[in-house]
């Protein structure tokens, strides 16, 4: 199923995320995604997410696949040059993985083989652009590809919150006009900058699932406030999460803080992508806090 | 060697203004700008739509020597709407960091190894073959930012800081800045 009839059918899509181990054991991934994260329409999987060197999107996404889930194919432009990005797109289009979410992707000297060479040969919107070329059937050099072409539906990512919301509208504009089909934004705690950034946004005319990562602990969001690009966390949020630690602790405090921030989006979006970085139990638990319900 | 070929006529019209300065350097040893005969026909051309001012010098790139030929044509370039650069994009770029109106390169840069004249720029160009200066506010986007991205911000800059390293600056938000300050 591609992620744009769902959104061609006017439904809130909601997706989930997974990050695939540091290993080839993917029992507990694929054991949890069939127990917790039935509950949404696709699943992300990420490419060595934070340039950690992990087990591939892809091999993780063909077994989810098998699983009878929908995935989303992370790609990222750090580690692989334009004729692997391809490949790997049309890899996965023979897999029937066809949602793909395009990005960047972190730079080498961030993770843990930091001394890797980093590629970007492409970056996000040319590698929108080679998808929509091969939907069109050819590749980025214009060489004729044989036989049934891919379909894609084509995502990218966007930071409604960050520090300098111009240059995020001018590189959401370029993917738009590269050919992206979808948004994912970065986690979103502060509902009047992410209800003002639509108000630029919706005029693109491509749908927009809002960010979510569950909290787990006031030091988490201390940490995500120091560290990722694209996030604040107000400090009203902090002290939540300080003031009862054992509710911290057991997700309550952080499922209410999600459904809260959704809740105040959700009228002003398309959709939803929760990353609950292990926390999958919870995704449930957001969605029924939801004043409106899916309306599937 | 130094390699530059002009940029299409039609993109050099469009980038024109009612009082259009143009720089063309001759730059360091064994340059190979575009040569005199297409160099007088564009000039011929740029006459004949915008009042041209033209302006003849070498190193461009070089700061102290730009400062001492801005300050000899201090009169004209004052006065410009619009300065138009044939030299490498080190040398737009040093320009472009000088004076306070727009400053747009003509050309493109197709190869810039080996020894690059009397002192190394301050900015650099690895000579991408389609220079991006005229969309960039003159920053070049392939050697400020860490990932040589060409379409804008990867997202990973905090405060303005590259994600590589906290002490860079985010060549894409210094783009933006230099933009919004002429606004
Ligand atoms: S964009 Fe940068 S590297 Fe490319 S020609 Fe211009 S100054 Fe040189
Ligand atoms: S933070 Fe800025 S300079 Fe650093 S890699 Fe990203 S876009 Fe380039």
């Amino acid at each position: 199923m591609l992620l744009t009839e769902l959104f061609g059918q006017r439904k809130f899509v909601i997706t989930g995320e997974v990050g695939p181990p540091k290993g080839i054991q993917i029992n507990d991934l694929l054991h949890s995604a069939d127990k917790h994260l039935r509950c949404v329409d696709a699943i992300n999987v990420t490419d060595c997410q934070a340039s950690m060197m992990k087990l591939g999107s892809l091999a993780t996404c063909k077994a989810l696949l098998d699983h009878g889930h929908t995935p989303v194919f992370q790609l990222v432009c750090r580690d692989r040059n334009r004729i692997a990005l391809q490949s790997d797109l049309l890899s996965a289009a023979f897999f029937g993985i066809n949602n793909v979410l395009l990005l960047t992707g972190d730079h080498t000297t961030l993770g843990d083989a930091p001394e890797s060479k980093p590629v970007y040969d492409l970056d996000s919107v040319s590698l929108i652009q080679a998808a929509a070329a091969l939907e069109k059937g050819f590749d980025l050099n214009g060489n004729k590809l044989e036989g049934e072409l891919p379909r894609f539906a084509k995502g990218a990512v966007v930071s409604p919150c960050s520090d300098n919301v111009d240059v995020q509208l001018f590189k959401m504009l370029a993917k738009v006009n590269a050919g992206a089909d979808f948004f994912q934004t970065q986690t979103v705690y502060e509902p009047e900058k992410f209800i003002d950034f639509m108000e630029i946004a919706s005029g693109f005319g491509v749908p927009v699932m809002l960010g979510m990562v569950i909290l787990k602990s006031a030091n988490m969001a201390r940490f995500m406030n120091k560290n990722i690009a694209g996030v604040s966390i107000p400090q009203g949020i902090i002290d939540e999460l300080d003031n009862d630690k054992d509710k911290a602790r057991s997700g309550v405090t952080g499922v209410n803080i999600a459904t809260r921030v959704i809740n105040e989006c959700q009228e002003f979006c398309q959709g939803l992508h929760i990353m609950p970085m292990g926390w999958d139990d919870k995704v449930a638990e957001v969605l029924t806090g939801l004043k409106n319900k899916r309306n599937s | 060697m130094l390699v530059t070929k002009l940029k299409p006529l039609d993109e050099i019209f469009s980038l024109v203004q009612k009082k259009t300065v143009l720089i063309c350097c001759e730059g360091c040893r064994d340059v190979h700008s575009p040569d005199d005969r297409a160099i007088a026909t564009l000039r011929g051309l740029l006459f004949s739509r915008t009042d041209l001012s033209f302006v003849v010098t070498s190193y461009v790139c070089y700061r102290e020597h730009l400062e001492l030929l801005i300050q000899n044509n201090a009169s004209i370039i004052d006065d410009a709407d619009v300065i138009l650069v044939l030299s490498c994009g080190a040398g737009v770029q040093t320009i472009a960091d000088f004076v306070s109106c727009p400053v747009y390169s003509i050309c493109d840069t197709i190869s810039l190894p080996g020894y690059q004249g009397l002192t190394p720029s301050e900015f650099n160009c690895i000579g991408c073959e389609s220079c991006h200066l005229n969309k960039t506010a003159s920053i070049c986007p392939v050697t400020s930012c860490v990932k040589g991205l060409v379409n804008g911000a990867c997202g990973g800059a905090k405060n303005g800081m590259c994600e590589v390293d906290v002490s860079i600056e985010c060549g894409w938000v210094r783009i933006f800045e230099r933009v919004e300050s002429r606004k």
